[in-house]
């Protein structure tokens, strides 16, 4: 390596960055899932800080950065949510299977909606110094670096390599698993260096090759970058280069073969906190910068953590408060003019205790900087002065120095923070209470394949692409199940209608049922393959439902029987009820010809027979009463053919049929008020649920979907109960899903056995109390989190009602603000919470077929006419 | 174990001004209040230098020159050290930025020149 010291690094092997001032093993953690969580997942994700500021050699460097997300990845990741492609079920190398080009397809078709996301994270790079020993940057460890360097040892070496290697595995083996410590590979190194380089205009997604601890990388791969400090240079100031503190920022530029733009860096450091604290949980400091990163900015973090044992850190608060105490004398009548050292004392108090509380206690000594970066200096202005003000709102003062920006640079970059003048802002703490900061927060939400559903918005700069993989949670051994609520309008259906389309692209096969008159999801799927679909429509029947006929003969009588009786009004113990079993047992149905139940009617009419009972004159009379019923129909026709549930698409089209509640049925007064029609409805339901469930569970290696639309009427029905019970309890080892959707998740679904519902998305809410329980019903502590309530109701797809008085006549009165659609909360697979958009249709095409606004059609029919 | 105290950082205990004036003994250092350590030394060294001055010059006529001028000399000086910031960034480090600032100078990464006339890209 040579000889000339400079700020790069000089190569790196594996995960091991050499520099000219030592070598630093770089990894990425990951973070925890935070923001409106319960109670005791807070507490734990403090914990997990606490106890990485426990084990953290002294001079760590972590960083918070923002990258770019490759859309190529996340069409990957989409692609690999079929079963058959995902890597580990196809093997590298394989075509893909000739049944998956649909899904292929499909992918592609949301690569550009996808691409206007423009979607961005948060990673965090922790950079650990490996030339003072496993316990860092101490005193010790400095006299061991020194000795090290009187030595000579040669960096290079395999041995010196194998020591390094073994170092860093020691230092990082001691923090929590829950971080998830990745060694970062020569690729993701060579990243950190342009990306510090050349903040925000270095535009390239991480790097995300597999990691190789023998990889290398040369000096010459880390190439120049030239530091302009306020662009003297570039606007030809020899003297004085910031005249005002919009001034203070540094340019950074690089050699014309890069190819890379000017970046333009403000770099401040936190240089006090209130003495007060921050209030926990409400203490996410890190926060407010993903909150304030826009497209045109990137805003950074980067802490760089030294350490002292708990009696250092100890002693030295005492000379500080001696010092105090001394300052009252020495400062006379001053010292009681206000009670600045009345605080500072009971501060300092405070912090030798909570140094002396727990032998797990350490001094945390840390030096807490942010970057602010954009294309232009106007733009990173704008961008560090709101996160001044911001900050300042919670008491924490960030200066803006002049002549500062190329020293505080150097803390950004392993290697030469030491002489970075970080002294200047560092300040005690205890792992405790810095912890409580949580700097690791997990903003990501959903799966880590899927199909596409939305992009985070929970922090609105840092948006991040949703996936969900419903269909393979049963993989996971977790059950399926997703509910769907808002108000409507909110986009509810339109969320469903993508995910079907998906879901059918991927080869699922779905069952949907319908209860809108629109019958917006048959008019949604008009476009899908007529052969793979079949539609059932109650009140345009083409096919028979008649029990006896569609269900496998084995088990037709006992599901007909199941669904006939509550029609007919019979108890289940009834002698009504065994004769009608008995009649339909598969050896009485084989001897007496009864093939349907036309031909059971026909059966029970011969009065000739020798069998014949009293009872078969009840079923008689029954059987012909709701053959007269219009809706029910279909179920005594013995000539339409039946339909074709084997196909991959079956929809339910039940618009405008009414089901009877539980409190109707199951209350004597009521269930005789429930009207035919009422009945017929809950037999046919029952019907679509009863075929769906037991198609589905005779075949548990094909992923099936069952979809219920404004699922109120189903889930309050008792039949509806029973099957979206045994469906949300058993589809798992079915590999069965359920999805529902609903105007009020609670009401409709606490009637169930909801805990086996993980999934839940909420839209908005008109009410106020609806959306208050919808997010009691996910679990969310409201008194922690009075701002979750607050935003869900006032902030989720809000409504403009503007009113200036001029009569003018504006269309947007009333609708969601533009660009607002689509706001939802989303609880995951994996207990994550966070605020989402919804994706819209991906084309143009399925956009239309989606919108079951009647205004828009209209327009749009007009348009068509008049072209 | 997590409790319900804030989240802090203590850094009131870093940005302790340190006055000096009194003694412990009922001496204080007399003309100001708050004495801080430069203009404390100021004050110290112009008292020394200028009391010596004037006792060598009490024969040449210029000593009560001299008693004025150190006078006024150590009275600025004590003026001028005590607007010295006692807050971070420290002193040196100040006046690292102040030169930096005052006369920018182009670096690099690699100690290698700028290219040629590189405009703003």
């Amino acid at each position: 390596m040579s000889s000339i010291p400079c700020d790069c690094p000089r190569g790196a092997v594996g995960n091991l960055r050499f520099t000219d001032t030592g070598v630093y093993a770089d990894y990425l953690l990951s973070g925890l899932p935070f923001i409106f969580m319960a109670k005791d997942a807070q507490d734990r994700v403090a914990d997990v800080h606490a106890e990485m500021l426990r084990a953290l050699p002294s001079g760590a460097l972590l960083s918070g950065l923002t990258t770019d997300v490759s859309i190529r990845n996340i069409t990957r990741r989409m692609l690999f949510a079929h079963p058959d492609l995902h890597p580990d079920a196809a093997g590298d190398g394989v075509s893909p299977p000739a049944h998956t080009r649909d899904w292929i397809t499909h992918c592609r078709t949301w690569e550009p909606a996808l691409g206007r996301s423009r979607s961005r994270r948060r990673v965090y790079w922790l950079s650990l110094p490996l030339d003072y020993g496993p316990s860092g940057a101490t005193t010790t460890g400095n006299w061991q670096r020194r000795l090290g360097s009187v030595i000579g040892r040669d960096k290079d070496t395999e041995a010196s390599l194998n020591h390094y290697r073994e170092l860093a595995a020691t230092m990082v083996a001691a923090l929590p698993p829950a971080l998830f410590a990745k060694p970062a590979t020569v690729e993701q190194i060579w990243w950190h260096w342009n990306y510090t380089a050349s903040r925000h205009v270095w535009r390239q997604p991480l790097p995300n090759q597999p990691y190789d601890p023998h990889a290398r990388l040369p000096g010459s791969a880390f190439t120049p970058v030239w530091k302009d400090p306020s662009a003297a240079q570039a606007r030809n100031r020899r003297w004085r280069a910031a005249r005002t503190d919009a001034d203070v920022y540094l340019r950074t530029y690089r050699e014309p073969d890069d190819g890379i733009d000017d970046s333009y860096q403000a770099i401040v450091g936190i240089e006090k906190f209130p003495d007060t604290g921050l209030r926990w949980p409400e203490s996410t400091l890190f926060k407010v910068l993903d909150d304030l990163t826009t497209p045109t900015t990137t805003l950074d973090w980067s802490i760089h953590l030294t350490f002292d044992t708990a009696d250092v850190a100890v002693a030295t608060a005492h000379n500080v408060i001696l010092n105090i105490k001394d300052q009252a004398r020495q400062i006379g009548r001053h010292a009681h003019s206000d009670d600045e050292l009345v605080r500072k004392l009971a501060s300092g108090k405070q912090l030798a205790s909570a140094l002396k509380r727990g032998s797990a206690e350490r001094g945390v000594n840390a030096a807490v900087l942010v970057t602010a970066a954009a294309a232009d200096p106007q733009t990173v202005d704008t961008a560090i002065t709101e996160v001044i003000r911001r900050y300042r709102r919670q008491r924490l003062e960030l200066k803006r120095r002049r002549g500062s920006q190329t020293t505080l640079w150097r803390a950004n970059n392993p290697g030469t923070e030491t002489s970075a003048a970080l002294h200047e802002i560092r300040n005690p703490t205890t792992t405790a209470a810095f912890a409580k900061f949580v700097p690791l927060l997990a903003t990501a939400l959903g799966n880590n394949v899927g199909v596409p559903l939305g992009e985070t918005i929970t922090s609105p700069g840092m948006r991040e692409i949703v996936l969900l993989d419903l269909l393979n949670a049963p993989a996971r051994d977790n059950p399926g199940n997703l509910v769907i609520g808002g108000s409507p309008g909110r986009g509810k259906s339109q969320c469903a209608k993508n995910l079907v389309r998906s879901w059918l692209m991927m080869g699922a096969g779905v069952h949907l049922i319908d209860p809108t008159e629109a019958r917006e999801h048959e008019h949604a799927l008009s476009t899908f393959d007529d052969e793979k679909k079949i539609v059932i429509d109650a009140r345009r029947p083409r096919f028979t439902l008649d029990g006896l006929r569609i269900f496998p003969f084995g088990e037709a009588a006992e599901r007909t029987v199941d669904h006939l009786l509550p029609q007919m009004g019979f108890s289940p113990v009834s002698p009504q009820a065994a004769r009608l079993k008995g009649l339909l047992t598969p050896e009485s149905r084989h001897s007496h010809g009864i093939g349907s139940t036309n031909q059971l009617i026909t059966y029970l009419r011969d009065h000739g027979r020798p069998d014949r009972l009293g009872v078969d004159d009840d079923l008689l009379i029954a059987l012909e009463g709701l053959r007269a019923e219009r809706l029910l129909r279909p179920m005594f026709d013995d000539i339409a053919p039946p339909p074709d549930l084997s196909r991959q698409l079956v929809i339910w089209n039940f618009g405008g049929l009414k089901l009877p509640t539980v409190t109707e049925e199951y209350q004597a007064h009521l269930h005789h008020q429930s009207s035919p029609s009422q009945r017929a409805a809950q037999a046919l339901y029952g019907m679509a649920a009863e075929l769906a469930q037991s198609l589905f569970f005779s075949r548990d290696t094909q992923p099936d979907v069952f979809i219920v639309e404004e699922c109120a009427a189903w889930t309050h029905s008792p039949g509806g109960q029973k099957c979206a019970n045994t469906l949300i309890r058993q589809g798992r080892k079915a590999w069965t899903q359920f999805l529902g959707i609903s105007q009020s998740p609670r009401h409709d679904f606490g009637v169930l056995e909801d805990h086996f519902i993980e999934q839940r998305i909420c839209l908005g809410f008109k009410e106020s109390t609806i959306a208050e329980d919808t997010l009691l019903w996910c679990g969310r502590d409201l008194d922690r989190h009075p701002r979750l309530l607050a935003d869900y109701v006032t902030n989720t797809s809000p409504t403009q009602v503007m009113n200036h008085g001029d009569d003018a006549i504006d269309n947007r009165h009333g609708r969601v603000i533009p660009g607002r659609e689509g706001e939802a909360w989303m609880l995951d697979e994996f207990g994550g919470w966070g605020k989402l958009r919804l994706f819209s249709a991906p084309t143009r095409e399925l956009a239309e077929l989606y919108d079951t606004n009647p205004h828009r059609k209209r327009m749009r029919a007009r348009n068509k006419a008049s072209a | 174990m997590v409790d319900e105290t804030p989240a802090k950082v203590w850094s009131d205990q870093r940005d302790l001004p340190i006055y000096l004036g009194d003694a412990g003994d009922g001496f204080r250092l007399p003309f100001k209040e708050k004495w801080r350590l430069p203009d404390a030394c100021a004050a110290l060294i112009g008292f020394i230098v200028t009391g010596a001055a004037v006792t060598i010059n009490l024969e040449s006529g210029r000593a009560l020159l001299i008693l004025v001028v150190g006078v006024a000399v150590t009275g600025a000086a004590v003026w001028l050290l005590s607007r010295l910031p006692a807050s971070r960034p420290s002193i040196r480090t100040r006046i690292n930025w102040w030169l930096e600032d005052l006369r920018p100078q182009l670096s690099c990464s690699h100690r290698q020149p700028p290219p040629n006339s590189r405009a703003p890209k």
